[in-house]
């Protein structure tokens, strides 16, 4: 393979990876006047044009709901998060069968190779951290300590929140801080009556989902040719009105309008080459997916964003003489304390009554029940830590016929008239960090491009399973004490970490370089000019949705990133 | 989706303005707004489509709206069985359908029909009280519910097809209003 070298291959920075974090980080270069290249390792998705099932009505997609052999058997892994290899998404998700992956033990790896990667098709759901979040580690001994505060992100949440478009109700929580809000959607009138019921029964807490979609368009989403949410609920195929937030939607456009970004796409970044001479990365070495051709382009900074256990293997592969063990791997806590947020487990219940009360335009949202769990007084006996609900009230359509006995035209009538409401919530709880939950290269296997595969390694412990049944539990008892019935819990058996598709962890930030990949400006301790601001910063976990957080860090590195390169401090 | 009909339709509704971007994105929707045919598909032979074609209209029958012959349901179940079901499961379907075949069902007086599908549905509510797995009548009627209401024909003429409804609001039912398909 010949190695390209060419002067047109310098730029001040380069970010790997186009999607949630990426994008911002791209954003954030090019706005303060840096030429940056964005290496996106799959195919080019332009924004609208390339959204084919976007407008597709139910018959078009022509086997509906159902999932064909072909891509179930192709997309392995996506296919283990229900809805991600059906007629709709599957060309947006990647081919599991041409891009393999290992288990030692079973890890869902959800993935979607593309321009904007999964913030094309993200839940949405944008909640920031709470002081507690930030200092639980330290305060119960687990894992490293965070080596930033609330305070020091504070400000970055507001300044991300304004440009993606989040809307919300104000509440004035301490668990849940409030973000800049758009309106918030509204709840329905079995809604209204469980949330007046949770606190006056439980004492407990629910608003309105936090999402970002476009309630109320501000001048900065309207420049960018975004426009309201239609309420069509079918974000996950890409939006033409540019109604939610996601890379190619807001951060990508942002960039490109400042004529400083070049993207490539199909690049497979191979590894970031290390300069021993000065200590720092001097740029990266990539594959082109299609031609095989191998390039290298240079930067004075490196964004790594690449996804958290792909940003991980990146840096596993980039071995030199000073990090024989991968880059920045000194701690050897590159790809271990993989975390994720627990899902597949909650509660449904039949609603008597608000057979008068329907809904006009369907609602890409649901409700957020904050954690109550091992807050202030409350102490759970066998597990650390919580979780937070998200569910809500719909009316049964026509499908309920399956379950119905009759058929013909009195049964067929029936079916095209609203059923009963349903009530429905799962929980998503903190996962903690743990180093033997971990991804490596294999030593031998390699992709058809002759990269390491990635080998997981990881599993649920003890206080996940305990918390697990408590999530279950108790989104029962409040399903009960709403006063619903047809109470029916579930634990899905065969849920495994990443399902959650918030994984995170692989190169965590920390104060001590031994026990630590990042610093408190997502630099790599011992190679200062490589910023990894995606989930694999992550030292804990939360439990609310980690997107926003992800794209707060972001922007904050990427400042002091801009500021660090013109002091030459890097 | 012509443009004009989006934009009046949501005007209509709103009874609101609307935006340029708005405006700009809804070129931009229906630019993108398909016309893809299903593919004719061989998986049923001439008599098991026919026979699929009867049952399905006796489990939706045509009534003031159009029942499961007229939305091509049986070629819906076709191309799903042969694109999406493993050769277990086909098979009981077609092994459900030949039963009903031994038995003449086409020949049988509509009468008779319905007390054979009313018995297979009895056997399928007892199964499945203590299996979870698949069995003719199962399939079938899942099939026929999502063959017909979720084909063009069914939709139109049941419910309140509405793409792109452009709002969100709490609403109370009424009499003679349709549910709303997105």
């Amino acid at each position: 393979m010949e190695i390209l070298k060419n002067k047109s291959n310098r730029f001040d920075a380069i970010v790997i990876g186009s999607g949630m974090t990426g994008g911002i980080a791209a954003k954030e270069l090019t706005e303060k006047g840096l030429k940056v290249l964005v290496v996106e390792r799959g195919r080019e998705v332009k924004h609208v044009e390339d959204y084919d099932t976007a407008t597709k009505a139910p018959w078009e997609l022509p086997h509906r709901d159902k999932l064909t052999l072909r891509s179930a058997e192709e997309r392995w892994a996506n296919n283990r998060f229900n809805n991600m290899a059906k007629d709709d998404l599957e060309n947006f998700m990647t081919n599991d069968k041409e891009n393999p992956y290992l288990e030692k033990r079973p890890f869902d790896w959800i993935r979607a190779y593309h321009t904007g990667g999964k913030s094309m098709h993200w839940g949405r759901q944008s909640y920031r951290w709470n002081e507690n979040d930030f200092e639980a580690n330290a305060k119960e001994g687990v894992g490293v300590d965070w080596p930033i505060r609330y305070a020091d992100l504070a400000a970055w949440y507001t300044y991300v929140e304004k440009f993606v478009g989040i809307s919300g109700q104000k509440e004035n929580w301490d668990v849940l801080p409030d973000s800049h809000f758009l309106p918030p959607m509204p709840m329905n009138a079995p809604e209204r009556f469980f949330k007046e019921k949770m606190m006056e029964k439980m004492g407990r807490n629910v608003t309105i989902g936090r999402i970002a979609n476009l309630t109320k368009p501000e001048p900065q989403h309207l420049t960018l040719g975004r426009s309201s949410c239609q309420y069509r609920n079918k974000c996950a195929r890409g939006c033409p009105f540019g109604g939610y937030y996601s890379s190619l939607a807001g951060a990508l456009p942002a960039a490109a309008k400042t004529g400083n970004m070049t993207i490539i796409h199909d690049s497979i970044v191979l590894e970031i080459i290390f300069d021993d001479r000065s200590q720092k990365a001097s740029g990266v070495r990539i594959l082109n997916a299609v031609t095989s051709e191998v390039m290298e382009y240079f930067a004075k900074i490196v964004f790594l964003n690449a996804g958290a256990m792909n940003t991980a293997a990146i840096l596993l592969n980039s071995k030199s003489g000073r990090f024989p063990a991968g880059l920045g791997n000194d701690s050897d806590q590159v790809g271990r304390n993989i975390m994720d947020h627990q899902l597949g487990v909650g509660a449904n219940a039949v609603i008597d009554g608000f057979l008068d009360d329907y809904v006009v335009g369907s609602r890409p949202n649901a409700l957020y029940i904050p954690r109550f769990r091992n807050i202030g007084s409350d102490k759970a006996k066998n597990f650390m830590r919580g979780y937070g609900y998200q569910g809500g009230a719909s009316r049964k359509g026509w499908s309920r016929g399956n379950g119905m006995e009759g058929f013909g035209a009195n049964f067929k009538d029936e079916l095209t008239q609203p059923g009963e409401w349903t009530f429905g919530f799962g929980g998503f709880g903190e996962i903690l960090p743990d180093p033997t939950n971990r991804m490596s290269l294999d030593p031998v296997k390699k992709d058809k491009w002759g990269i390491p595969l990635i080998v997981f390694d990881a599993s649920f412990n003890d206080n996940d399973l305990a918390m697990r049944m408590d999530i279950m539990e108790n989104a029962m008892e409040m399903l009960d004490a709403a006063g619903f019935k047809q109470v029916t819990g579930y634990n899905r058996k065969e849920v495994h970490i990443g399902l959650g598709i918030h994984e995170m962890g692989t190169a965590r930030m920390g104060n001590d370089p031994k026990t630590s990949v990042l610093n408190k400006f997502n630099q790599i301790h011992a190679c200062k000019n490589v910023f990894v601001t995606d989930g694999a910063a992550m030292t804990s976990a939360s439990c609310v949705n980690p997107s926003l957080t992800y794209m707060a860090l972001t922007a904050r590195a990427a400042d002091y990133a801009f500021k660090r390169l013109k002091t030459k401090e890097i | 989706m012509k443009r004009r009909k989006v934009i009046q339709y949501v005007s209509s509704i709103l009874g609101l303005a609307i935006s340029g971007t708005t405006l700009t994105a809804m070129n931009r929707f229906s630019a993108l707004s398909p016309s893809r045919k299903h593919q004719p598909n061989l998986f049923l032979t001439l008599e098991q489509f026919q026979l699929v074609d009867e049952v399905t209209e006796l489990i939706i029958p045509e009534t003031k709206t159009p029942g499961a012959k007229e939305a091509k349901v049986a070629d819906f179940i076709a191309l799903v069985l042969a694109d999406c079901y493993v050769e277990k499961d086909k098979k009981i379907f077609t092994d459900g359908l030949q039963s009903l075949l031994n038995r003449n069902f086409l020949s049988l007086s509509p009468l008779n029909q319905t007390e054979i599908l009313e018995t297979l549905e009895k056997e399928s509510m007892v199964a499945r009280s203590t299996s979870n797995n698949l069995d003719f009548w199962r399939m079938l009627k899942e099939l026929t519910l999502l063959g017909y209401f979720g084909s063009e024909v069914g939709i139109k003429a049941c419910f309140d097809y509405q793409p792109v409804p452009g709002k969100l609001e709490n609403v109370k039912w009424e009499k003679g209003m349709k549910m709303i398909a997105y």
